[in-house]
Protein backbone atom coordinates (compact mmCIF):
# COMPACT_ATOMS: atom_id res chain seq x y z
CA UNK A 1 0.00 0.00 0.00
CA UNK A 2 1.05 3.54 -0.87
CA UNK A 3 1.39 5.95 1.86
CA UNK A 4 -0.49 9.07 0.25
CA UNK A 5 -0.38 11.70 2.39
CA UNK A 6 1.92 12.68 5.86
CA UNK A 7 0.39 15.86 7.78
CA UNK A 8 3.03 18.24 9.72
CA UNK A 9 0.50 20.08 12.16
CA UNK A 10 2.12 22.98 13.86
CA UNK A 11 -0.55 22.97 16.91
CA UNK A 12 -2.49 20.45 19.06
CA UNK A 13 -5.87 22.14 17.55
CA UNK A 14 -4.70 21.44 14.23
CA UNK A 15 -3.54 17.81 15.21
CA UNK A 16 -7.21 17.36 16.35
CA UNK A 17 -8.84 18.50 13.40
CA UNK A 18 -6.55 15.88 11.17
CA UNK A 19 -7.80 13.54 13.46
CA UNK A 20 -11.26 14.05 13.05
CA UNK A 21 -11.35 14.39 9.33
CA UNK A 22 -9.04 11.67 9.19
CA UNK A 23 -10.19 8.87 11.38
CA UNK A 24 -7.61 5.66 10.74
CA UNK A 25 -4.47 8.25 10.51
CA UNK A 26 -1.50 6.98 12.14
CA UNK A 27 -0.27 8.72 14.40
CA UNK A 28 3.71 9.23 13.94
CA UNK A 29 5.53 10.07 17.26
CA UNK A 30 9.48 8.74 17.31
CA UNK A 31 7.84 5.42 15.29
CA UNK A 32 10.37 3.07 16.56
CA UNK A 33 7.74 0.82 17.59
CA UNK A 34 5.92 1.67 14.63
CA UNK A 35 8.88 0.67 12.56
CA UNK A 36 10.03 -2.25 15.15
CA UNK A 37 6.56 -4.37 13.92
CA UNK A 38 7.78 -3.59 10.03
CA UNK A 39 10.73 -4.65 9.07
CA UNK A 40 10.45 -4.54 5.49
CA UNK A 41 12.64 -2.41 3.38
CA UNK A 42 9.63 -0.67 2.57
CA UNK A 43 7.26 -0.91 5.05
CA UNK A 44 3.45 -1.36 4.71
CA UNK A 45 2.04 2.00 6.75
CA UNK A 46 -1.70 2.95 6.36
CA UNK A 47 -2.62 5.90 3.92
CA UNK A 48 -2.51 8.64 6.23
CA UNK A 49 -0.14 9.98 9.09
CA UNK A 50 0.19 12.54 11.18
CA UNK A 51 3.46 13.74 12.54
CA UNK A 52 3.33 14.91 15.89
CA UNK A 53 6.88 16.49 15.98
CA UNK A 54 5.76 19.82 15.07
CA UNK A 55 3.03 20.44 18.07
CA UNK A 56 4.74 22.34 20.82
CA UNK A 57 1.85 21.37 23.26
CA UNK A 58 3.12 17.59 23.27
CA UNK A 59 6.27 19.08 23.93
CA UNK A 60 5.66 21.01 27.09
CA UNK A 61 7.73 19.78 30.18
CA UNK A 62 6.47 21.59 33.74
CA UNK A 63 7.10 20.80 36.97
CA UNK A 64 5.57 22.12 40.57
CA UNK A 65 5.79 21.14 44.00
CA UNK A 66 3.96 17.91 43.80
CA UNK A 67 3.91 16.70 39.89
CA UNK A 68 5.68 16.39 36.80
CA UNK A 69 3.87 17.16 33.88
CA UNK A 70 5.80 15.30 30.43
CA UNK A 71 4.41 16.29 27.11
CA UNK A 72 3.38 12.81 25.18
CA UNK A 73 6.35 13.68 23.09
CA UNK A 74 9.32 14.28 25.23
CA UNK A 75 11.89 11.31 24.16
CA UNK A 76 13.56 8.72 26.28
CA UNK A 77 16.36 10.28 26.28
CA UNK A 78 15.22 14.01 27.47
CA UNK A 79 13.65 12.29 30.68
CA UNK A 80 16.59 10.57 31.51
CA UNK A 81 18.93 13.61 31.32
CA UNK A 82 16.14 15.89 33.29
CA UNK A 83 18.71 14.50 36.24
CA UNK A 84 18.68 13.29 39.97
CA UNK A 85 15.61 14.62 42.02
CA UNK A 86 13.88 16.66 38.58
CA UNK A 87 12.10 13.02 37.55
CA UNK A 88 11.13 10.03 39.98
CA UNK A 89 13.85 7.64 40.30
CA UNK A 90 11.79 4.47 38.53
CA UNK A 91 10.88 6.78 35.95
CA UNK A 92 14.56 7.63 34.89
CA UNK A 93 15.70 4.28 35.45
CA UNK A 94 13.00 2.94 33.53
CA UNK A 95 13.91 5.19 30.74
CA UNK A 96 17.04 5.55 30.62
CA UNK A 97 17.14 1.47 30.08
CA UNK A 98 14.96 1.72 26.72
CA UNK A 99 17.23 0.24 23.68
CA UNK A 100 19.90 2.07 23.17
CA UNK A 101 21.15 5.76 22.79
CA UNK A 102 20.36 6.30 19.43
CA UNK A 103 16.90 4.82 19.63
CA UNK A 104 16.13 6.91 23.00
CA UNK A 105 17.16 10.13 20.67
CA UNK A 106 13.90 9.12 18.56
CA UNK A 107 11.75 7.31 20.85
CA UNK A 108 9.07 9.08 22.75
CA UNK A 109 6.67 8.76 26.32
CA UNK A 110 3.86 8.80 24.67
CA UNK A 111 4.89 5.91 21.68
CA UNK A 112 6.57 3.98 25.07
CA UNK A 113 2.57 4.00 26.85
CA UNK A 114 0.94 3.30 23.96
CA UNK A 115 2.13 0.49 22.41
CA UNK A 116 -0.39 -1.33 21.00
CA UNK A 117 1.90 -5.38 20.87
CA UNK A 118 2.93 -5.00 24.47
CA UNK A 119 3.80 -2.97 27.76
CA UNK A 120 6.60 -0.56 27.25
CA UNK A 121 8.91 -0.67 30.02
CA UNK A 122 7.86 3.18 31.12
CA UNK A 123 4.18 1.72 31.69
CA UNK A 124 4.64 -0.15 34.56
CA UNK A 125 6.87 2.55 37.00
CA UNK A 126 4.40 5.05 35.65
CA UNK A 127 1.41 2.59 36.91
CA UNK A 128 3.44 2.84 39.95
CA UNK A 129 3.95 5.92 40.46
CA UNK A 130 0.11 6.80 40.12
CA UNK A 131 0.76 8.76 37.13
CA UNK A 132 -2.34 10.11 35.08
CA UNK A 133 -2.23 11.05 31.67
CA UNK A 134 -4.19 13.95 29.60
CA UNK A 135 -6.02 12.48 26.54
CA UNK A 136 -7.44 15.09 23.70
CA UNK A 137 -9.90 14.60 20.83
CA UNK A 138 -12.33 17.20 19.03
CA UNK A 139 -15.13 16.47 21.81
CA UNK A 140 -12.89 17.71 24.79
CA UNK A 141 -9.85 16.38 27.28
CA UNK A 142 -10.11 13.80 29.88
CA UNK A 143 -7.69 12.35 32.35
CA UNK A 144 -7.48 8.33 33.27
CA UNK A 145 -4.84 6.98 35.55
CA UNK A 146 -1.89 5.05 33.41
CA UNK A 147 -2.73 1.77 34.76
CA UNK A 148 -6.08 1.42 33.01
CA UNK A 149 -4.60 1.12 29.95
CA UNK A 150 -4.18 -2.41 30.52
CA UNK A 151 -7.26 -4.34 29.77
CA UNK A 152 -9.03 -7.14 31.88
CA UNK A 153 -7.19 -9.63 29.64
CA UNK A 154 -3.79 -7.70 31.17
CA UNK A 155 -3.11 -6.75 27.36
CA UNK A 156 -2.52 -2.86 26.08
CA UNK A 157 -6.30 -1.15 26.18
CA UNK A 158 -5.30 1.79 23.57
CA UNK A 159 -8.28 4.65 23.10
CA UNK A 160 -8.64 5.12 19.85
CA UNK A 161 -9.42 8.52 18.18
CA UNK A 162 -7.58 10.44 20.89
CA UNK A 163 -4.27 11.94 20.71
CA UNK A 164 -2.25 11.15 24.58
CA UNK A 165 -1.20 14.99 25.39
CA UNK A 166 0.71 14.89 28.77
CA UNK A 167 1.38 12.35 31.40
CA UNK A 168 1.72 14.10 34.96
CA UNK A 169 3.68 12.26 37.46
CA UNK A 170 3.17 12.66 41.13
CA UNK A 171 6.47 13.31 43.53
CA UNK A 172 6.04 11.12 46.43
CA UNK A 173 8.71 9.71 48.45
CA UNK A 174 9.98 6.47 48.50
CA UNK A 175 11.68 4.33 50.52
CA UNK A 176 12.56 1.74 48.12
CA UNK A 177 12.26 2.21 44.52
CA UNK A 178 13.09 -0.73 42.45
CA UNK A 179 13.58 -1.10 38.65
CA UNK A 180 14.03 -4.30 37.18
CA UNK A 181 14.75 -5.39 33.39
CA UNK A 182 13.51 -8.95 32.89
CA UNK A 183 14.76 -10.79 30.40
CA UNK A 184 16.61 -9.88 27.17
CA UNK A 185 17.56 -6.68 27.40
CA UNK A 186 18.30 -4.72 24.34
CA UNK A 187 15.14 -5.36 22.56
CA UNK A 188 11.60 -6.60 23.25
CA UNK A 189 11.70 -10.03 23.06
CA UNK A 190 8.73 -12.25 24.11
CA UNK A 191 10.34 -12.93 27.32
CA UNK A 192 11.22 -9.51 28.01
CA UNK A 193 9.55 -6.82 30.51
CA UNK A 194 10.27 -4.28 33.16
CA UNK A 195 9.87 -4.79 37.02
CA UNK A 196 9.20 -1.36 39.37
CA UNK A 197 8.40 -1.75 43.04
CA UNK A 198 7.80 0.93 45.05
CA UNK A 199 7.27 1.45 48.78
CA UNK A 200 7.19 3.40 51.82
CA UNK A 201 7.23 2.95 55.63
CA UNK A 202 5.90 4.55 58.50
CA UNK A 203 6.46 4.48 62.47
CA UNK A 204 8.16 0.93 61.51
CA UNK A 205 5.01 -0.77 58.96
CA UNK A 206 4.62 -0.76 55.60
CA UNK A 207 2.44 2.19 54.17
CA UNK A 208 2.60 2.08 50.68
CA UNK A 209 3.61 -0.99 48.58
CA UNK A 210 2.95 -1.38 44.78
CA UNK A 211 4.58 -3.65 42.25
CA UNK A 212 3.94 -4.10 38.55
CA UNK A 213 5.12 -5.81 35.76
CA UNK A 214 4.69 -4.80 32.15
CA UNK A 215 6.13 -6.78 28.72
CA UNK A 216 3.54 -8.70 26.69
CA UNK A 217 0.94 -8.65 29.48
CA UNK A 218 1.19 -6.09 32.41
CA UNK A 219 1.02 -7.87 35.84
CA UNK A 220 -0.06 -6.17 38.88
CA UNK A 221 -2.45 -6.98 41.85
CA UNK A 222 -3.53 -3.83 44.06
CA UNK A 223 -5.83 -6.22 46.24
CA UNK A 224 -2.37 -8.30 47.27
CA UNK A 225 -0.69 -5.21 47.84
CA UNK A 226 -3.24 -3.97 50.21
CA UNK A 227 -3.11 -7.07 51.99
CA UNK A 228 0.74 -6.19 52.72
CA UNK A 229 -0.32 -2.36 53.69
CA UNK A 230 0.31 -1.92 57.58
CA UNK A 231 2.36 -5.11 58.08
CA UNK A 232 5.08 -4.46 60.75
CA UNK A 233 8.60 -4.27 59.61
CA UNK A 234 11.06 -6.22 58.54
CA UNK A 235 7.92 -8.48 57.25
CA UNK A 236 7.27 -11.94 58.46
CA UNK A 237 8.04 -15.01 56.35
CA UNK A 238 4.68 -15.88 56.39
CA UNK A 239 3.64 -12.26 55.31
CA UNK A 240 5.66 -12.43 52.54
CA UNK A 241 4.25 -16.44 52.27
CA UNK A 242 0.95 -15.39 52.29
CA UNK A 243 1.56 -12.46 49.72
CA UNK A 244 3.15 -14.46 47.36
CA UNK A 245 0.39 -17.07 46.98
CA UNK A 246 -2.34 -14.44 46.80
CA UNK A 247 -0.04 -12.84 43.55
CA UNK A 248 -0.18 -17.01 42.32
CA UNK A 249 -3.43 -17.52 42.72
CA UNK A 250 -4.83 -14.11 40.94
CA UNK A 251 -2.29 -14.59 37.54
CA UNK A 252 -3.10 -18.13 37.48
CA UNK A 253 -7.22 -17.21 37.50
CA UNK A 254 -6.55 -14.65 34.68
CA UNK A 255 -5.02 -17.10 32.90
CA UNK A 256 -1.48 -15.81 32.93
CA UNK A 257 1.30 -18.33 32.31
CA UNK A 258 3.55 -19.60 34.92
CA UNK A 259 6.93 -18.81 33.34
CA UNK A 260 5.57 -15.02 33.51
CA UNK A 261 4.10 -15.90 37.45
CA UNK A 262 7.63 -16.71 38.37
CA UNK A 263 9.42 -13.93 37.06
CA UNK A 264 6.53 -11.77 39.13
CA UNK A 265 7.69 -13.45 42.31
CA UNK A 266 11.45 -13.75 41.72
CA UNK A 267 11.69 -9.59 41.36
CA UNK A 268 9.00 -9.31 43.39
CA UNK A 269 10.92 -11.63 46.30
CA UNK A 270 14.34 -9.33 45.50
CA UNK A 271 12.03 -6.20 46.19
CA UNK A 272 11.26 -7.74 50.12
CA UNK A 273 15.22 -8.68 50.31
CA UNK A 274 15.56 -4.86 49.44
CA UNK A 275 12.83 -4.03 51.97
CA UNK A 276 14.79 -5.86 54.80
CA UNK A 277 18.25 -4.41 53.96
CA UNK A 278 16.66 -0.65 53.98
CA UNK A 279 14.89 -1.40 57.65
CA UNK A 280 17.77 -3.23 59.44
CA UNK A 281 19.61 -0.18 58.20
CA UNK B 1 7.92 13.39 -2.34
CA UNK B 2 11.77 15.99 -2.57
CA UNK B 3 13.64 15.80 0.81
CA UNK B 4 15.86 18.56 0.87
CA UNK B 5 18.52 18.13 4.46
CA UNK B 6 22.25 18.98 5.03
CA UNK B 7 24.65 16.04 4.90
CA UNK B 8 27.99 16.12 5.81
CA UNK B 9 27.64 19.98 5.58
CA UNK B 10 26.60 20.37 2.38
CA UNK B 11 23.11 21.34 1.18
CA UNK B 12 21.55 18.02 -0.66
CA UNK B 13 18.43 17.05 -1.98
CA UNK B 14 16.75 14.11 -3.39
CA UNK B 15 13.48 12.24 -4.26
CA UNK B 16 12.68 9.60 -2.11
CA UNK B 17 9.04 7.91 -0.75
CA UNK B 18 7.66 9.80 2.22
CA UNK B 19 8.26 6.58 4.56
CA UNK B 20 11.47 5.30 3.25
CA UNK B 21 14.30 4.75 5.80
CA UNK B 22 16.88 7.56 5.92
CA UNK B 23 19.51 4.52 5.85
CA UNK B 24 18.29 3.27 2.71
CA UNK B 25 18.07 7.01 1.44
CA UNK B 26 21.62 7.47 2.32
CA UNK B 27 22.55 4.27 0.96
CA UNK B 28 20.98 4.69 -2.48
CA UNK B 29 21.25 8.14 -3.32
CA UNK B 30 24.34 9.42 -1.23
CA UNK B 31 26.75 6.26 -0.95
CA UNK B 32 29.75 8.35 -0.12
CA UNK B 33 28.34 8.75 3.20
CA UNK B 34 28.83 5.05 3.33
CA UNK B 35 26.04 4.62 5.98
CA UNK B 36 25.06 0.97 5.69
CA UNK B 37 22.09 -1.05 7.31
CA UNK B 38 21.74 -4.69 8.26
CA UNK B 39 18.73 -5.16 10.40
CA UNK B 40 16.49 -2.21 9.32
CA UNK B 41 14.78 -2.99 13.04
CA UNK B 42 17.20 -0.67 15.28
CA UNK B 43 19.28 -3.78 16.30
CA UNK B 44 22.64 -3.48 14.94
CA UNK B 45 23.71 -0.07 15.59
CA UNK B 46 25.46 0.20 11.60
CA UNK B 47 23.04 2.94 10.34
CA UNK B 48 23.81 5.07 13.06
CA UNK B 49 24.12 9.00 12.10
CA UNK B 50 23.68 12.25 13.78
CA UNK B 51 20.64 13.70 12.61
CA UNK B 52 20.49 17.57 14.62
CA UNK B 53 23.41 16.62 16.75
CA UNK B 54 21.91 13.87 18.47
CA UNK B 55 22.67 10.31 17.77
CA UNK B 56 19.81 8.40 15.92
CA UNK B 57 19.26 5.32 14.46
CA UNK B 58 18.46 5.91 10.49
CA UNK B 59 17.00 2.82 9.77
CA UNK B 60 14.43 3.92 12.41
CA UNK B 61 13.61 7.58 10.44
CA UNK B 62 11.20 8.40 7.58
CA UNK B 63 12.16 10.15 4.76
CA UNK B 64 9.43 13.02 6.02
CA UNK B 65 11.50 13.44 9.17
CA UNK B 66 14.24 14.43 7.69
CA UNK B 67 13.10 17.51 5.64
CA UNK B 68 15.11 20.56 6.51
CA UNK B 69 17.30 18.23 9.34
CA UNK B 70 21.71 18.25 9.72
CA UNK B 71 22.74 15.25 9.00
CA UNK B 72 26.38 13.95 9.76
CA UNK B 73 27.78 10.72 8.93
CA UNK B 74 30.11 8.50 10.88
CA UNK B 75 32.52 8.71 8.36
CA UNK B 76 32.53 12.22 7.59
CA UNK B 77 32.44 12.60 11.31
CA UNK B 78 35.85 10.75 11.76
CA UNK B 79 37.57 13.18 9.83
CA UNK B 80 36.78 16.07 11.68
CA UNK B 81 39.33 16.99 14.76
CA UNK B 82 37.29 15.12 17.29
CA UNK B 83 36.95 12.28 14.99
CA UNK B 84 40.88 12.13 14.69
CA UNK B 85 41.22 12.46 18.29
CA UNK B 86 39.08 9.89 19.01
CA UNK B 87 40.80 7.45 16.59
CA UNK B 88 44.48 8.57 18.07
CA UNK B 89 42.95 7.47 21.46
CA UNK B 90 41.68 4.23 20.20
CA UNK B 91 45.12 3.84 18.67
CA UNK B 92 47.01 4.66 21.81
CA UNK B 93 45.07 2.03 24.11
CA UNK B 94 45.01 -0.55 21.41
CA UNK B 95 41.50 -0.53 20.55
CA UNK B 96 41.18 -2.98 17.51
CA UNK B 97 37.60 -2.32 15.99
CA UNK B 98 36.79 -3.71 12.52
CA UNK B 99 36.01 -1.57 9.00
CA UNK B 100 32.57 -2.12 9.82
CA UNK B 101 32.05 -0.31 12.91
CA UNK B 102 34.77 2.05 13.33
CA UNK B 103 33.59 5.25 12.22
CA UNK B 104 30.51 4.47 14.27
CA UNK B 105 32.35 3.85 17.68
CA UNK B 106 34.56 6.78 16.70
CA UNK B 107 31.20 9.07 16.21
CA UNK B 108 29.69 7.64 19.60
CA UNK B 109 32.88 7.76 21.24
CA UNK B 110 33.30 12.12 19.73
CA UNK B 111 29.93 12.74 21.19
CA UNK B 112 31.35 11.33 25.05
CA UNK B 113 34.46 13.36 24.76
CA UNK B 114 31.86 16.55 24.04
CA UNK B 115 29.91 15.88 27.41
CA UNK B 116 30.81 18.35 29.61
CA UNK B 117 30.72 16.60 32.91
CA UNK B 118 33.17 13.83 31.45
CA UNK B 119 31.48 10.47 31.01
CA UNK B 120 32.29 7.86 33.81
CA UNK B 121 32.54 4.21 32.42
CA UNK B 122 28.85 3.25 32.87
CA UNK B 123 28.08 5.98 30.39
CA UNK B 124 30.22 4.75 27.56
CA UNK B 125 29.60 1.58 28.37
CA UNK B 126 26.08 2.60 27.40
CA UNK B 127 26.83 4.46 24.72
CA UNK B 128 28.94 2.34 22.86
CA UNK B 129 25.68 -0.62 23.25
CA UNK B 130 24.10 1.09 19.90
CA UNK B 131 27.05 -0.78 18.53
CA UNK B 132 26.28 -4.72 18.58
CA UNK B 133 29.72 -6.41 18.51
CA UNK B 134 31.25 -9.11 20.67
CA UNK B 135 34.04 -8.86 19.14
CA UNK B 136 35.57 -6.27 21.01
CA UNK B 137 35.86 -6.07 24.78
CA UNK B 138 33.75 -3.37 25.88
CA UNK B 139 36.34 -2.18 28.34
CA UNK B 140 38.40 -1.79 25.71
CA UNK B 141 36.59 0.83 24.23
CA UNK B 142 36.20 2.27 27.64
CA UNK B 143 39.84 2.76 27.75
CA UNK B 144 40.13 3.94 23.95
CA UNK B 145 37.74 6.53 25.11
CA UNK B 146 39.57 7.61 28.35
CA UNK B 147 42.97 7.72 26.45
CA UNK B 148 41.07 10.27 23.88
CA UNK B 149 39.94 12.27 26.37
CA UNK B 150 43.59 12.40 28.04
CA UNK B 151 45.05 13.32 24.85
CA UNK B 152 42.24 16.17 24.64
CA UNK B 153 42.84 17.33 27.82
CA UNK B 154 46.77 17.21 28.19
CA UNK B 155 46.40 19.11 24.94
CA UNK B 156 48.83 16.48 23.13
CA UNK B 157 46.49 15.81 19.92
CA UNK B 158 47.98 18.31 17.65
CA UNK B 159 45.04 20.12 16.71
CA UNK B 160 43.19 20.13 19.89
CA UNK B 161 41.51 23.42 21.02
C1 LIG C 1 15.77 -1.98 18.72
C2 LIG C 1 14.61 -1.62 19.59
C3 LIG C 1 14.74 -1.74 20.95
C4 LIG C 1 13.67 -1.40 21.78
N1 LIG C 1 13.83 -1.58 23.12
C5 LIG C 1 12.81 -1.26 23.94
C6 LIG C 1 12.95 -1.45 25.35
O1 LIG C 1 14.02 -1.83 25.85
N2 LIG C 1 11.89 -1.12 26.12
C7 LIG C 1 10.72 -0.64 25.62
O2 LIG C 1 9.80 -0.35 26.38
N3 LIG C 1 10.55 -0.48 24.30
C8 LIG C 1 11.56 -0.78 23.44
N4 LIG C 1 11.40 -0.62 22.09
C9 LIG C 1 10.09 -0.21 21.58
C10 LIG C 1 9.94 1.32 21.28
O3 LIG C 1 11.11 1.83 20.77
C11 LIG C 1 9.61 2.13 22.53
O4 LIG C 1 8.50 1.60 23.19
C12 LIG C 1 9.37 3.61 22.23
O5 LIG C 1 9.23 4.35 23.42
C13 LIG C 1 8.14 3.86 21.35
O6 LIG C 1 8.01 5.27 21.22
P1 LIG C 1 7.85 5.97 19.80
O7 LIG C 1 7.75 7.42 20.04
O8 LIG C 1 8.90 5.55 18.87
O9 LIG C 1 6.44 5.36 19.36
P2 LIG C 1 5.76 5.27 17.93
O10 LIG C 1 6.34 4.11 17.21
O11 LIG C 1 5.78 6.59 17.24
O12 LIG C 1 4.26 4.98 18.38
C14 LIG C 1 3.85 3.79 19.01
C15 LIG C 1 2.31 3.77 19.04
O13 LIG C 1 1.81 4.79 19.87
C16 LIG C 1 0.94 5.67 19.18
N5 LIG C 1 1.20 7.02 19.71
C17 LIG C 1 2.41 7.57 19.91
N6 LIG C 1 2.28 8.79 20.48
C18 LIG C 1 0.95 9.00 20.63
C19 LIG C 1 0.17 10.08 21.18
N7 LIG C 1 0.76 11.17 21.68
N8 LIG C 1 -1.18 9.96 21.19
C20 LIG C 1 -1.78 8.85 20.69
N9 LIG C 1 -1.09 7.80 20.16
C21 LIG C 1 0.24 7.87 20.13
C22 LIG C 1 1.32 5.51 17.72
O14 LIG C 1 0.25 5.83 16.86
C23 LIG C 1 1.69 4.03 17.67
O15 LIG C 1 0.56 3.24 17.53
C24 LIG C 1 12.45 -0.92 21.22
C25 LIG C 1 12.34 -0.77 19.84
C26 LIG C 1 13.39 -1.10 19.03
C27 LIG C 1 13.26 -0.91 17.55
S1 LIG D 1 20.22 -1.17 10.29
FE1 LIG D 1 20.53 -2.16 12.16
S2 LIG D 1 20.16 -0.56 13.56
FE2 LIG D 1 19.68 0.33 11.71
S1 LIG E 1 31.57 -5.26 14.49
FE1 LIG E 1 33.40 -4.12 14.35
S2 LIG E 1 34.65 -4.89 15.87
FE2 LIG E 1 32.81 -6.02 16.04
Amino acid sequence: MRVSEIFTPTSLIETLGLLRKHEDALLWAGGTEILRLRVARRPELPPTIVSLDKVPELRAIGRSDRALDLGAMSSLAQLSALGEGAVPEALAEAAAGVGTEGLRNLATLGGNLLGRERFGDLFPALACLDAIAEFRSASGSRWMAVGRLAGRDRKPLIPTGEILVRVRVPFDPWDLSLVRKIGYPLWPAADSGLFTCLARAAKGSLYEFRAALGGPLFLRDRETETELIGKRLPLQRRDIESARASWRNRFEEDGVGAPWIERFLAAVDESFDALRAGASR
Amino acid sequence: MTIDFILDGADVSCRARATDRLSDVLAQEFPKACVGSDCRAGRCGRCVVLMDGKLALACLVPAFRVRGAEIVSPRAYARTEEGESVAAGFERAGVATCEFCTPQRILIAGLLLEEAAGADDRRILEAMQTVQCRCVEPSALVEGVRAAVELRSARKWPHAR
